[in-house]
This record gives C-alpha cells, structure tokens and sequence, in this order.
C-alpha cells in the first residue's frame, strides 16, 4: 500500500506529525511479540556478540530483560542459530502491538536489529536491543551508540541550526550544517571529528517501512572532516521534517547504520 | 663479547603465558591521558616511515633523521651477507628512538665460530623539518654492549618534493668507513684520535669512546614515495660503512659502497624490505610494527552498558522560594511590555545560573498566570538571565519564567535540594534485601562481583572487585550506572569502592543527580568527573559493612603456557610448550592459599647444557636445573594475607614457596595515596633456595633481603620511575632504577639495571644486571574484555649479581591503576 507521508495511518502510533509513543513498558509486548523481537534482535549489527538480557532500571527495563529471557529460551545465541532460517522479522500488526517507541538499525546490508526505547536524558533518547546494543537520539540526529564495535561516542551541533535535533518543514532545512562526532582513543580519552556537511535534494521517493509506505524526500548530505569524507542520508517528510528513514554515520571502522522509524517516540 | 664458546648463562626465560578466563591473578597496570574540556580534534595521520637493516628509522643501511610515531614498537629482522640482525625498536619519547638488538654475524671468528652479539641504540630528534630546513638528529649505534657496531652520527634529512626525501649526515666509528674526512673533532683535542673497543667491558656505556677515531665519514641517501604506487618507497644510498673488520663472515665482499631497494609498507603492521647491497649481495628486511596507543580490536562489541534512567520528577508542591515554574525557552525578542516593576535585582544563583528576582507593585494584577513576556523584557534589561522570579510585595514568590537550560538545571537543583523523594522505604527491610539482590544481579551480568553493599536512605556504598574491565574506570562507570537504575529515588550519594585482591583500593564518591544531569551531554565524561569525589579508602569503608557472600571460596584455572629462552648460542630461541594449572582458596577477606604448577609438554629445554661459571652464590644462573628437573614442577604455593592498615597503608605477609627458585618468609609495606603520583614502599624476606625438583625441598643457601621502594608516576609523556635499593639475593647491596612508559590501556615499555656492589670483573659477562620488559594487556589486540595481560622481561644475560625475589603480588602494582591521576586519564571509559 502507498500513502503519502503525512497521511497518518489507522494506527495511532504511526502519526508524521504527532508521535505518540513513549517509552517500553512493562507488559507492552506479548510473549509472541516478545519473542519475534527477541529473535531479531539477536540478528543485530553485523559482528556484535550475543548477551543476556539486562536487569535494573524500572519497567522499560523489564521488558528489556523478558525479551532476553525469551531470546535464551528460543535460541543459542547469535553464532548458534540456524543460518539458513531466514532471519525474524516483525509484522506491522505486531509492531503496533508493542507499546513502546521503536526503530530499526542495520549496518552493511544486516537483518534488521530492532531497538526499543529505554531512557531519556534531557533531549536525548537511548533505544536498546535486549543484548544490549544501544542507539542515542538528539531528535533524529544519531547521538551515540553502544555495542556496535567501534562506537559513536558523541555529537554535537548547533542545535537551533541542525534540523534534526530542531525538528521544521523541509522548505526551512538550511544547505549546511557542522557535525561534531566524538570517538574514544585507545587510552580512555576522546577526540573528536567536525564534518562539514553540505545538504541537497535527490528528489521524492516512495519508501515502504515495514507494510507502509510514505512518499519522503530523499536528502543527501556530503559531509568532509580534515581527513575524511562520509555521506548520510535522511528521508524526509516534506510537511513536518520528520525522517522516517536514514543512513547516519557511526565511525570509519562501522562505518554508517541504516536506520527506520517503526514507531516514533513520545514524551 | 658473547661468542659460540662463551661463558654460559645469557638465557632468561620469558614467560609469556596466555591466561585463561578463569584466572585467578589478573596482573595490572595502566597510564595516563587527560580529560580536556573540549576534547581534540582528530590528528592527521601519521606519516609511516621505513625501517633500515638495523631496525632503526632509515634507508637501507644507513639511519636517516626521521623517527617513528610516538610510542611505535616494532620488530625488524634484516638479513644480507651473513648479518642476521633481530631488533626490537621502539619509540620512548616522540624525538627519542631505542633499539635493543640481537645479531648474528656468521662465521665472524672462523668458519666455526659465530658472533652473537646484542647491541643497543638510541637515536634523539634535535630539530623538526620545517619548510627550509631539514630534520636533524644525533644517533648512537651500539652504545651499550660488545660494541662491534659501534658508531656514533649527526644525521640531516628534508623532503624536497611530496614524493622524495633527501638525507645526509656524518658518521663516526663503523659509519666513519675507510676514511673519507678526518674528525673534526681531532683538531680540538688529539685525544679525538685514538677509539680503542680492546679491553673494554661488555655491557658497559662507552661514554669515552663517542665521536672519536682518525675519521669520519659521510654517508646519505635519497627515498623517492611514488603516488603511483601505495605504500612503496624506492631507495638508494652511499653508505661507508666498513665490513672489513667483519671479515669472513660468509661470502660477502664490499664492491661498491651503494646501495639499492625497495620497501612496501604490506599492511598496518608489516613492511618488507629488498635491496641490492653494496654491488655484491642481496638483503632483505621484514618488519612488524604496532602502536600502543591505537587499539588493534574493536573496543565495543558485546553488551554496551544500560543507559542512565533519571528518576522521576519529585512529586511536590513548587522548589522552595520560586512559585509555580513555567518555561518560556528558547529565541524571542523582548515584547516591550508595560508593567512597571517596583524593584528588580540579579542574583548570582548556584550552579552558574544568573537569576532576577523582581517584585511586582502592590494592585499589579497578574491575571492569574505568570508574565512571560515581561521575564523575557527582564532578560533583555539585564543582559541575558536564565529564569526571573516574580514576588509580591511582602516578597513571597508568585511565580517563576525559566528562559535557558541554566535556569532548568538551577530548578531542578533547587527541587533536589528539598530532598523531596520518599525514604520510608528504608523501614521495610524486604526492599533492603530486594535493592540488594537488584543490584548484585546487574552487576553480575556486567561482570562484576559485589564484596559488599551497604544502604542508607541517601547513601549506597558498595565495593565491587572487577575481573572483567581493563579500564577501572569502566568498572566504576557500569557499578554506577547500575546503581541509578536499581535503587530507590532517594539514595542520593553513591560510594563505589573497587577491591584489588581484597584490597580497597579507592572509593568514589558520585552524586546522582549530577549523574543524571550530566547522562548523554555534550561532556558527559569531563562532567562526571568533575562531580566525583575520589578518596582513599579506609580498611573497612564505613561501619558497617555486611560480607555479601561468604568464605571459603574456591577457584582454579588451567592455562597453555609459552615459557621461552633467548639468546643461548647454542639454540638463540628455545621455546617450552607447557601446562599451567593454578588453584586459589580465599579463607577470608585479604587471607587466602594459592599456587601453579607446571608441566612441560615438550621438553623444550632439555637440551640446555651450558654451565654457570659465576664466582657469586648461583641464586639464579643455574635455572636449567629448575627448568629441567621441575617438571612438573611448583612455581609457587604461597599463603598470603593482604590488608589495610590505614586508608594509605597497605600490608601483604607471604609465607611459602615463593618463586621458582627460592622458598620463605616475605612481609611488605607500602603507603601510596590516591591523591599522591608517589609512593614509598619496604619489604624484607627470609628466602631459602629451593631443590632443583621444585618441589617441597631445599638447598642450604639462604639469604635475608629487602628493599626500600620509590615509586613515581611522573605525569610526562607517561613516564614513570622507581628504585628500589637494598639486599639482593647473592647478598649484595645495591639499587635498581626502573624506567618505563606505561600506557592507561594497560600497555608498559621500560628498562631498567641494577648497580651493586659486586665489582663488574666479578659479576662476569655484562658487567651489571639489565634489561628491557613489555606489558601487552590482551584487551588492546582481542575484541572482548579481559583484564589478562602477558609480561615479558628480556635480559641480555642471567647471572646472579643484582637479582631480586619474584613475588607475584607486590602491592604497588595493585594499587597504582586506581589512583586520582589513572581514573582521570581513564575516565573517557566511565559511560563506555
């Protein structure tokens, strides 16, 4: 099915303009639920490791940590699974059944890993993997990111400037923006890399995230520190400058991740 | 000199022992790297530069005035006319480069007889290449040993166009070759004349010898870098170094003084090198080179840690003396609204935050809501405010306008401050044992373990030992974390206290809110830091603290074990693949039982033969006897009680089998604040040698010995320095001086040599014990936690002058990772 991007489907939680999830709750997800997103989540990024599922924290946690119990009880682990199954994947009806913020992430062409909403910090928001992989949002700007080998430690921009951190209508997204990207060195320090990041159009595109498809536009943004280049790529909805979809950067050694709103966050 | 027939004992084993996880001694170490408020940007890379025959930075033969990236280690062997020459390089400082070298000069006394030859060298930066002038530099080739190789150059070397780069310089010694200039240095003083090598004392610094001799040299070169082609250098050099003296080492004939090549940089970590030597022979050069300071594993993969969930807002009436708070945050421009104000003034509120109280007059009318505009009128009045606060006239707040994140924190402290969150928790002993087990539970499945765990109603403190993370500030970080997440919103103080072999180590103190604060900023790691309180920790944290889990316990492991034996000229490199199995039993806190045993698996050194002819008590030159005859053999059983005396003081009294070779009595000392980068320590020991079999017997040496330490990081460039003077175990009174760099990743290159009171002549070849020693921490190269590291010692020769007890757990190296200066330098790991 093709819908426009800012019709809001018969589904509350897939709202363009007025994102209503929040974070996982206790008792969101049904065991089959819990188990479809188990098992994909053990599909994470490409080279993670497998764990167990976390404990501490309060309900979002806790579901969290079902899920890993589920992952335990149905599989033996990222290297033990049958490689020729196909990998998990998660219906939309099943999406809709969760009731938490969710997103996808996927590096070099990976089964999708699914992370679910967890914390916030201020603006920030951390989504999870229940083996603890772990996404930061500034808005939809790509903030962190934990487990995926060679971690974004940081970022920074300004936030006035950068459209995805202060969300606006594609008309007002400005041609540059500067990316501050902060790594950890080999000694327990941080330095950083500033991208210079120039922004243009490709054009409008029919994008199918998970059964639904929107018409986005397709931004491309070129973007070049002292030593390195790198591009990402957002698509957005016209009207409200929401991204359902993009390829942000991570590190030189991860390169980026792919990246898709299942169900847009809340506060 | 070391020669085919020499005296025995040059061989010193190295251990190099791949632990298993289920170790039981987890060696540590770490270094330094601050936290700048802005942290730096990425550096350009560093231009790799190739390595010569020798193993130094150069072209060919000859060395050149560039240098290694800082910290680079490298191991080169280069080979041509019969010369074997094994060199381990490394860069000390970023102008300072030391070699230490093993070479191999075939049939250099008689077509029987070979030299084996170890040699160190040292080659100092003086000057940068800047647009017009080149890079100059100083060497010293084989200034501490036999000396075959000696010589002595100024070297000067320039990039003239992106792809080449000139060198040239003057030689002294071997680099003087057969005479082309006479010493400059002749004209000062005629004792420039005369560099005598006969008669000399192995091991020894020549400090007479240095740029002397009738001649000197010239010698220089040009790399040319193709774009073309990556990684490929082209070369050619004039060298005049002098292989007459080398003669009859094999077929080799100097028939050109020229020298041709090509280097390929293969990978990260390998160069190889081929080239044309003197119009006669070829060469060739293989190089492995790697840097401590660049991690060679993915340092993230696997569970990261759970992100910080701040607790719920307080649930309570306005923060005191603000009113009802509204936010009005973010650009707009000051509307120019025409309430009056009877006063308005800035005070200078906590945290930073600039705050205006204003009084509104007596009749104003509010319309029941708070006037924004008029706060932001204020703010454009004062010149930028984060929040202003509105009182009636008898100065009872009305109401509050928050206009910035300052002004957003500054609320947030002042809800805190009221210490609104509930505490009759702490009356319900069930949510004690439930927070308890919360937390041991998470902290398990992040890889620590609880020693004990202590709740108040605003307070935590909990002591954790850390088998998992190489960063103690990792550990401390995910405990933390784990902390936030489990316990209940009123605990407001958290103490982290990390156990070292039952040894508290250091606490520190962390403010949750400031946690809170902080979790996810821009400068998560600086802030956090700047909120912690590190302390020492006195011998029980607090009173009282509840044992969490109880004695004895019980571990053991079984590991492969690569013990290896160099320099032995009958067999240069000899290798024992073994066994290694250890138990530990824990009785109490600090008091437990341990041991390894050995087995060889192949015999490796069975064939070891050469015997010692040291004149002093054979304390360590008849270690073939232990080696062969201790198989299996007890490397040692011990028990140990570690404890605190005072908050800066620790203990250890070792009694058992000590070391492979000595038995006995051991009792240790050492006071070493958190807040200090020194430390002083003494030891004494009663030590008996012990039989051969390495079993429960012993000879009839024994010896009391002791030292007195100095410990000092120096905070430069990762340096650190100790000495430790007293009784050796041959009896001899002395000191060593211990040189190294260590790394916060847990790397560590030193040096060091022991001067004692036995006369050179009699301590026999090397004239005085020395050597060089590694720390690679397995973390660095694998892409998991592991706190495992593999020490490496290698001595040029193993005689009996300057030796010391090797006690497994010394108390320095337990404490010093977990110091004010480590955690700050590590404290880029604390979210990690």
């Amino acid at each position: 099915m093709t819908v426009p991007a800012t019709h809001v489907p018969p589904l509350t939680v897939l709202s363009a303009t007025a994102p209503v999830a929040r974070l996982a709750r206790a008792g969101g997800p049904s065991r089959i639920i819990r188990a479809a997103l188990a098992g994909v989540g053990l599909a994470v990024l490409a080279g993670c490791s497998g764990g167990t599922g976390s404990s501490g924290g309060d309900s979002g946690a806790a579901v969290l940590a079902s899920v890993g119990d589920v992952i335990a009880d149905q599989t033996s682990g990222l290297f033990g699974s049958d490689d020729a199954a196909p990998p998990p994947t998660l219906t939309r009806a099943q999406i809709n059944a969760i009731n938490a913020a969710l997103v996808t992430g996927s590096i070099d062409e990976s089964p999708d890993a699914f992370f679910v909403a967890l914390a916030i910090n201020g603006p920030r928001v951390t989504y999870m993997t229940p083996t603890r992989q772990s996404l930061t949002f500034d808005g939809m700007a790509l903030a962190a990111t934990h487990g995926l080998g060679v971690d974004l430690a940081g970022y920074k921009s300004d936030r006035e400037a950068d459209p995805l951190v202060t969300r606006r209508p594609l008309r007002d997204w400005p041609a540059r923006v500067t990316r501050i990207y902060r790594y950890h060195d080999a000694l327990g320090g941080l330095f950083t890399r500033t991208f210079e990041c120039a922004l243009r159009w490709i054009g409008t595109e029919p994008v199918e995230i998970y059964e639904l498809t929107y018409d986005l536009v397709h931004v491309e943004e070129l973007c070049a520190s002292p030593y390195r280049k790198m591009i990402n790529r957002y698509w957005v909805d016209e009207e409200t400058g929401f991204v359902w979809k993009s390829r942000q950067y991570v590190s030189p050694e991860r390169g980026s991740v792919d990246l898709k709103v299942l169900t847009p966050f809340a506060p | 000199m070391s020669v085919g027939a020499s005296p025995a004992g040059r061989r010193r084993v190295i251990r190099a022992a791949l632990a298993s996880a289920c170790a039981i001694v987890a060696v540590p170490a770490a270094g330094p790297f601050l936290i700048s408020p802005a942290a730096a940007q990425e550096p350009p890379p560093p231009r790799r530069e190739t390595h010569n025959l020798f193993g130094m930075t150069g072209l060919i033969d000859t060395p050149s005035a560039r240098v290694q990236p800082d910290a680079q280690l490298s191991f080169s062997a280069g080979y041509f006319g019969g010369f074997l020459r094994n060199t381990l390089s490394f860069q000390v400082l970023p102008r300072v480069e030391a070699a230490f070298r093993y070479s191999v000069l075939d049939q250099f006394f008689s077509p029987d007889l070979d030299l084996f030859d170890r040699s160190f060298d040292i080659k100092i930066l003086l000057s940068d290449e800047t647009r017009n002038f080149p890079a100059i530099a100083v060497g010293l080739q084989d200034f501490l040993g036999t000396g075959i190789y000696s010589g002595e150059y100024v070297v000067a070397s320039k990039q003239v166009h992106p792809e080449v780069t000139l060198t040239g310089g003057f030689g002294w010694g071997r680099l003087a070759g057969t005479g082309n200039l006479r010493n400059p240095f002749t004209y000062v003083s005629d004792g420039f004349e005369s560099r005598d090598t006969v008669g000399l004392r192995t091991g020894t610094v020549r400090f007479g010898q240095f740029f002397r001799g009738p001649d000197m040299g010239l010698f220089g070169g040009v790399e040319w870098r193709p774009s073309f082609v990556e990684g490929v250098s082209l070369k050619a050099e004039y060298s005049p170094f002098d292989y007459s003296i080398d003669a009859g080492s094999g077929d080799f004939e100097q028939t050109i003084p020229f020298n041709f090549g090509v280097d390929w940089q293969a990978t990260d970590l390998i160069s190889l090198g081929a080239y044309a030597m003197y119009g006669s022979t070829f060469g060739v050069r293989a190089t492995i080179s790697l840097n401590p300071m660049e991690d060679i594993a993915p340092q993230d993969l696997g569970a990261g840690p759970m992100p910080l969930r701040p607790r719920p807002p307080v649930e309570q009436g306005p923060p005191p003396g603000l009113g009802p708070v509204v936010e009005r945050i973010g650009p707009a421009p000051a509307p120019g609204s025409d309430l009056s104000l009877d006063a308005l003034e800035l005070e200078s509120a906590t945290d930073g935050a600039r705050w205006a109280i204003a009084d509104v007059p007596i009749g104003a009318s509010l319309d029941g809501t708070c006037p924004e505009d008029m706060a932001l009128d204020i703010d454009a009045q004062l010149g930028v405010v984060d929040g202003v606060t509105f009182r009636d006239a008898a100065g009872a707040p009305i109401c509050s306008v928050v206009l910035r994140p300052a002004g957003q924190r500054y609320v947030e402290t002042k809800r805190l401050r009221r210490g609104g969150y509930d505490t009759s928790w702490f009356a319900d002993q069930a949510q004690h044992d439930a927070a308890r087990e919360k937390v041991s539970a998470a902290l398990r499945a992040d890889g620590l373990d609880m020693v004990s765990f202590s709740l108040e109603p605003q307070r935590v403190r909990l002591e954790i030992a850390n088998p998992t993370y190489n960063s103690p500030p990792k550990a401390i970080g995910r405990a933390a974390v784990t902390l936030a997440n489990a316990l209940p919103p009123s605990v407001e103080d958290l103490e982290v206290t990390l156990v070292e072999q039952a040894l508290p180590v250091v606490t520190v103190i962390l403010r949750r809110a400031r946690l809170e604060a902080v979790a996810e900023t821009a400068d998560e790691e600086r802030d956090s830091w700047l909120g912690a309180e590190i302390v020492d920790t006195p011998p029980r944290p607090g009173a009282p603290l509840p044992e969490f889990e109880g004695y004895p316990r019980y571990s053991w492991f079984l590991t492969p074990a690569l013990p290896i034996s160099l320099f032995d000229p009958d067999a240069p490199l000899r290798a024992d693949p073994s066994l290694r199995v250890g138990g530990r039993l824990e009785l109490a806190r600090g008091a437990s039982v341990s041991g390894t045993v050995i087995k060889s698996l192949a015999g490796g050194f069975d064939d070891i033969d050469r015997p010692s002819d040291s004149t002093l008590p054979h304390v360590r030159s008849d270690y073939r006897f232990y080696l062969q005859e201790g198989d299996p053999g007890v490397e040692r059983l011990t028990a140990d009680y570690l404890f605190k005396v005072a908050p800066e003081i620790y203990g250890r009294v070792s009694a058992g089998m000590l070391e492979r070779m000595f038995g006995g009595v051991s009792a240790e000392v050492l006071w070493k604040s958190v807040d200090r980068d020194w430390g002083l320590g003494a030891e004494l020991n009663y030590a008996r040698q012990r039989d051969y079999d390495m079993l429960a017997g012993f000879r009839d040496y024994d010896v009391i010995t002791g030292h007195g330490s100095f410990y000092w990081d120096t905070g430069w460039n990762d340096m650190e320095v100790q000495v430790d003077a007293g009784r050796y175990l041959a009896g001899d009174y002395g000191a060593t001086f211990t040189m190294s760099r260590r790394f916060s990743n847990g790397w560590e290159v030193g040096g060091f040599f022991t001067l004692t009171d036995v006369p050179f002549d009699e301590y026999g070849e090397g004239s005085f014990d020395k050597g060089l020693f590694l720390t690679i921490p397995l973390r660095w190269g694998l892409p998991f936690e592991t706190r495992e590291r593999v020490p490496i010692t290698i001595r040029p020769l193993t005689r009996d002058g300057g030796a010391r007890l090797e006690i497994f757990n010394r108390l320095y190296p337990i404490v010093r990772e977990a110091d004010r200066t480590d955690l700050k330098n590590g404290w880029g790991n604390f979210w990690r």
